[in-house]
Order: structure tokens, then C-alpha cells, then sequence
């Protein structure tokens, strides 16, 4: 684990100790699912995998898996991402 | 409405063809390229739409890299780029722009409101003498000056604002509201029949009683006065009060004629429609004249508005209506009748009406109706005790 993670590690441990918002302290994803149609992601890291049927986000200590049909970036910026389609699923990977 | 303002400043629709659509993805969130709706379609092509700064860095970044082209331009940068050699257009664009911020800057429309007993006619008028009118330079309104000139030029208000807004004043105003009339119970007075009757009930609050029930009386006799004996010895006076109802009658006639007039509309109608600019009126008509020995004239006037704001134009149609006079003959004797009632009830003072009949007759080309009623009524009303009724039983009058 690299420097870097580490101290990401601690920050989010931070976060959860002294119940501040994680995505601020620690730069965590903020995951905003809007009914079953739209998934807003923040402070993401990239995308890994994109496909119609499945889209793999970079989330920084775990990987988000958007699983569903007919899967589409309606936009994305540096640090926000809206996935829209039918959605099946939410996955993550740590 | 980040959308509509990207459109505004420039949207371009790339496809650009490459293998592997998250690294091209990746490479444009890294770099700060916002993109929407992506679209990936078969043979490596992607679809991404994003703003024209955008654009021109995802051409600096993939140009060498991958095949990349413009599919869609739109918005205003476009537009103004496609128009660019069209000089007479440019030109009409900015004198409409000039005209329109010209206008802007002159009062169009006059609003007032909160006024209920001054018309708003006067108003008008009495800003019009202050300089305010359709088509007075906005700057030129000096807000507190008109405010305090109105005040003192209608002492009926209490408060005005006059808020230019654009070619739009507003002017709200509050009507001052009168003190109540102080009832006067010093002044010596006496109560007097205002109508002959039959007197059915007395009250007197105040003072002595000259009338009694069942007693007849004719209008100007005195009912109640307001000198009466003082424990001390002689007279005093007081400020009579007193309630006396009595039974009176009432007869009375009306007429009407025996055949009336009615419009009947032949269907015909002539429309002249004139443009006001201003104070300046565009006729868009050549006859205006109407041969018409009978008609009705109906004038509507629409202010034209663009996206809301008022325009300082004007639209008058002004319809007339051909019609005849027929000649009927009239049976009014309902009429006549609710007439001769609501008559008499006009007449009483906090009274009723207890039985009416009617007489009918026709005559000289006129209907009669005659009304014979029976009501009951107040019939007390007061005045100041003259010198000469004072003077009867030794009391002087005070001024």
C-alpha cells in the first residue's frame, strides 16, 4: 500500500470516527442513486471498463460496478459522473 | 440551464474513433474536459458532445492520436459565424438591439394600483403634470420629488410609491382614511316630524315628549324638545334624542311610453384597425367614414408585449355594428310597478312598505301606473332650537 493510500486510509477512519463527511475529509465517492434510472457519482478516479450492459468506475479505495441495460455516460467532468440506463445493479470491490 | 447556457457560448458533437473508449475518457476527465451525452457505437467510434473551449483542447490533446471530427455545431458562435458576411443583416440585428435599449429606457406603461375611491384617470392626469407620462425618459422620474408633489396635489392619498422598472412605472398608492364625524350633543335641539303619519311608537332618549301613540301628525310638528323643566326651578336645555316610528302613506305615478325603441344588429359590421406609436397614430385604413345611419362603435386597444415587456405599441380595432330601430308595442306594467316600489322604498328612512296596490291606465301615448302604499317608517329628525323657542321660556341661545 502505497503512501498515499495510507493516508487516505486514516482519513476516511477519521471521518468515520468523528462523523465528518467523508468525501470532503477523505475525497471518498459520493454515490447519489436517483430511482433506478440514474447513478451520480462524485470525486471518481476514472473509468476502468465501459460497456452498454456494465460500467466499472474508478472510486479510489474500491471499485464501483454499475450493472443494467442500456448503460449510458450522459456526462462527466473531473471529479462528477452521471450514468444513466435501466440499473441493476451497484457493486463494490475493495 | 447549464445546458441552455453552453449553448449559448458554443456545443460541438465529436466522434472520435479509438479502441479503448475509457482511456479516452479518462484522458479527458484528467484534463479538466467536461463531455454529455456519450454515445458508443460499433467500429470504435465514440460520440461525446462538449462546449467549443472544450472542443478546441480535445483537439490540441487527440488531434495526433486519434481520428477525430465535428459532426454538430451549435449555438450562438456558430451562428454569428455563419451570418458573418451577411452585412445587412448584422446591421438590422444591432439597430434592432440599439432601438431596443433605447426604447428601454423610456416609460411604456403606467400601472397603479391600491387606489379605490380616486379614479385612477385623476392620477394619471396628475402625474402627466408632473412630467410622468408614456413616453417620458425613465431617468428623468425623480421617484421621492413625484412622491412628495403627489401628496400635496391629492391631499385624498396618505402614501405613494412611483417605482420605474425598465419602461414599466408602477405607482401604488394608499388612500388616506377620514376621521369619523363627532356626534354633536351640546347643541340644543328639538325632534320634528320629517313626514306626516300615524304615530305607532315613541322612544325618546333624551328630553321631553310632545307626541303620544295613535296621535296624527303632520311633517314639522314637534315631537320631542329639548327644553324641558330643571329640578331647580325654570328650564334647561338638552340635546334631544328620540325614535318615532309612524304609519305613512304614499302615493305616486309613473309613466312610460306606449311603444319603445329596440336595437336589432342587421349583422353587418365594419373593423378599422389603427397602430399607435407613442402618441402617433399609423391609420390602416383609407375610408373613415361609415354610411351607416345606425350603429354601435366598440373600441378595443391592445399593447403589444415582447417576452413580457411592454412595447410601445399599440393596436386599436375599432368594430361598428349596424343596427335598426324597431318600434314595439311596450307592456311595462311589471316594470312600471317594481319602478313606483322601489321609489317609495327610496323614500323611507328605516322603514318597510306593509301593503301597496296599483292602479293602471294609458293615455296621450303613455302608460300610468299609480301606486297607493301603505308603510311604516321612522319618522324623528332634529334641529337646532331657534332663538324665538328659547326665548319663550327665558333661556338665551350659547354660542
Amino acid at each position: 500500500m502505497s503512501k498515499r493510500k495510507k493516508g487516505d486510509f486514516f482519513l476516511e477512519k477519521a471521518a468515520d470516527i468523528f462523523d465528518l463527511p467523508g468525501e470532503i475529509v477523505a475525497g471518498m465517492s459520493r454515490i447519489t442513486v436517483t430511482g433506478g434510472s440514474r447513478v451520480f457519482i462524485e470525486n471518481h478516479k476514472g473509468i476502468l471498463e465501459y460497456g452498454r450492459e456494465r460500467i466499472e468506475i474508478n472510486g479510489g479505495r474500491v471499485i464501483i460496478t454499475v450493472g443494467g441495460e442500456g448503460l449510458d455516460i450522459r456526462s462527466m467532468s473531473d471529479s462528477e459522473l452521471l450514468v444513466t440506463g435501466r440499473i441493476l445493479s451497484l457493486n463494490f470491490d475493495y | 440551464m447549464e445546458w441552455l447556457l453552453s449553448l449559448f457560448s458554443g456545443r460541438v458533437r465529436v466522434a472520435v474513433t479509438c479502441l479503448y473508449p475509457e482511456r479516452f475518457m479518462n484522458i479527458c476527465a484528467e484534463s479538466g474536459i467536461a463531455f454529455s451525452d456519450l454515445e458508443y457505437t460499433d467500429g470504435s467510434v465514440i460520440l461525446v458532445t462538449v462546449s467549443l473551449k472544450d472542443y478546441k483542447r480535445l483537439k490540441r490533446l487527440f488531434g495526433g492520436r486519434f481520428a477525430m471530427s465535428a459532426v454538430r455545431k451549435t449555438g450562438t458562435p456558430f451562428l454569428l459565424y455563419g451570418i458573418r458576411k451577411r452585412y445587412a443583416l448584422i446591421i438590422g440585428m444591432a439597430v434592432c438591439f440599439f432601438a431596443v435599449w433605447i426604447m428601454s429606457m423610456f416609460i411604456w406603461q403606467i400601472e397603479v394600483t391600491g387606489n379605490e375611491k380616486i379614479s385612477t384617470s385623476r392620477i394619471l392626469a396628475e402625474l402627466d403634470s408632473l412630467g410622468v407620462r408614456v413616453g417620458t425618459c425613465s431617468f428623468n422620474v425623480s421617484q421621492d420629488y413625484i412622491s412628495n408633489e403627489m401628496l400635496l396635489r391629492v391631499p385624498e392619498l396618505c402614501w405613494i410609491a412611483v417605482n420605474v422598472n425598465g419602461s414599466r412605472a408602477e405607482v401604488k398608492v394608499r388612500e388616506a382614511v377620514k376621521p369619523p364625524e363627532m356626534a354633536d350633543s351640546s347643541t340644543p335641539t328639538l325632534i320634528y316630524a320629517a313626514k306626516g303619519g300615524l304615530i305607532t311608537g315613541v322612544t325618546v332618549l333624551e328630553g321631553q315628549t310632545e307626541c303620544a301613540v295613535g296621535q296624527t301628525v303632520s311633517a314639522g310638528d314637534v315631537l320631542a324638545t329639548g327644553i324641558v323643566e330643571s329640578r331647580l326651578g325654570g328650564h334647561r336645555t338638552v340635546h334631544a334624542k328620540a325614535r318615532v316610528t309612524a304609519r305613512t302613506w304614499y302615493n305616486t305615478e309613473a309613466v312610460t311610453p306606449a311603444e319603445r325603441s329596440e336595437k336589432e344588429y342587421t349583422g353587418e359590421k365594419k373593423t378599422k384597425t389603427t397602430i399607435i406609436l407613442a402618441d402617433k397614430r399609423i391609420k390602416l385604413y383609407i375610408d373613415s367614414g361609415i354610411s351607416w345611419s345606425h350603429y354601435d362603435k366598440i373600441t378595443e386597444r391592445r399593447q403589444l408585449k415582447l417576452f413580457g415587456a411592454v412595447l410601445p405599441i399599440s393596436v386599436e380595432k375599432t368594430t361598428a355594428y349596424e343596427y335598426e330601430i324597431k318600434t314595439s308595442r311596450a307592456d311595462d306594467s311589471a316594470e312600471l310597478e317594481e319602478y313606483l316600489l322601489n321609489s317609495v322604498e327610496s323614500r323611507l328612512n328605516d322603514g318597510e312598505i306593509l301593503s301597496a296596490s296599483f292602479e293602471h291606465g294609458e293615455g296621450d301615448g303613455v302608460l300610468r301606473a299609480r301606486i297607493s302604499a301603505e308603510c311604516r317608517e321612522q319618522i324623528a329628525a332634529s334641529r337646532e332650537l331657534t332663538e324665538e323657542e328659547l326665548g319663550a321660556v327665558g333661556l338665551e341661545q350659547s354660542t
